[in-house]
């Protein structure tokens, strides 16, 4: 896989974004599909750079890219204290009488990737999302 | 990310936001979209120029639509790119908007 380096700066996500679409960019991959890859890796990255606390002296994010015509898999990597956006809850979604503005980020996450999965090991956390063409 | 104001008939207001509303798209229109949010009571928000919308993109018509419905106004939205519906109808907040496919829709839901 091809592995990027992501500050942990929210003024990094717009470039490390662009960097995913460059790698997938040659695998045929549908717009609606390269659209919701966009989505996960911006809000994956936005939520450990807002929330993410550094298990030791860094967090130590990159992202990485693997996209083969049946579709591609996103990889990002941390050294934060874990957190499963695979299986943590979502926020119910706003209502007119509720119209809270923030919390949708993990909803989206999970609305479009084909597929979430989360692991740590040796301190490192490995956020694993799969994008399938539809067939 | 560009905000673009054009006052129209019946006193409805069509902001047309322009680029990306990423988090870097969203936090460069923010604080004009929240002056304008508290300045208007008629907002139509053109969304056909709006390639890509994540949850900072979320928050912040959400913010604008709170505030007028705060201020008695109305803020809709019009005209969003296919990709972009689908992120306004699965985080709901499409819904409690409301998006209409032109701007003359919207106009005419607002003046309703």
């Amino acid at each position: 896989m091809r592995r990027r380096p992501v500050a942990d700066d929210l003024s990094d996500i717009r470039g490390a974004t662009a960097w995913v679409v460059q790698q997938v960019a040659g695998a045929d991959i549908l717009e609606d599909v390269r659209f919701n890859i966009e989505v996960c890796v911006e809000e994956a990255l936005a939520n450990l750079i807002e929330h993410g606390r550094a298990a030791t002296d860094a967090k130590d994010i990159a992202i990485a890219v693997d996209a083969d015509p049946d579709g591609a898999t996103i990889l990002v990597t941390d050294r934060c204290l874990p957190f499963d956006g695979a299986a943590a809850p979502t926020l119910d979604r706003p209502t007119r009488g509720d119209m809270r503005p923030g919390g949708q980020g993990l909803r989206l996450m999970r609305a479009f990737a084909s597929e979430l999965t989360y692991r740590t090991i040796d301190g490192r956390n490995e956020l694993t999302m799969r994008f399938r063409s539809p067939t | 990310m560009e905000l673009v104001i054009e006052e129209g008939r019946s006193g409805v207001t069509q902001a047309a936001l322009v680029g990306r509303m990423d988090i870097e798209g969203a936090q460069t229109i923010e604080e004009p979209f929240r002056v304008l949010t508290r300045l208007r009571r008629a907002l139509v928000v053109d969304l056909s120029q709006v390639s890509f919308m994540a949850s900072m993109g979320l928050r912040t018509l959400m913010v604008g639509a709170r505030a007028q419905s705060e201020l008695g106004g109305r803020l809709v939205l019009a005209s969003p790119q296919p990709n972009v519906e689908k992120v306004l109808k699965e985080s709901g907040i499409g819904d409690i908007i409301g998006v209409y496919p032109t701007i003359e829709a919207a106009a005419a839901a607002i003046t309703a």
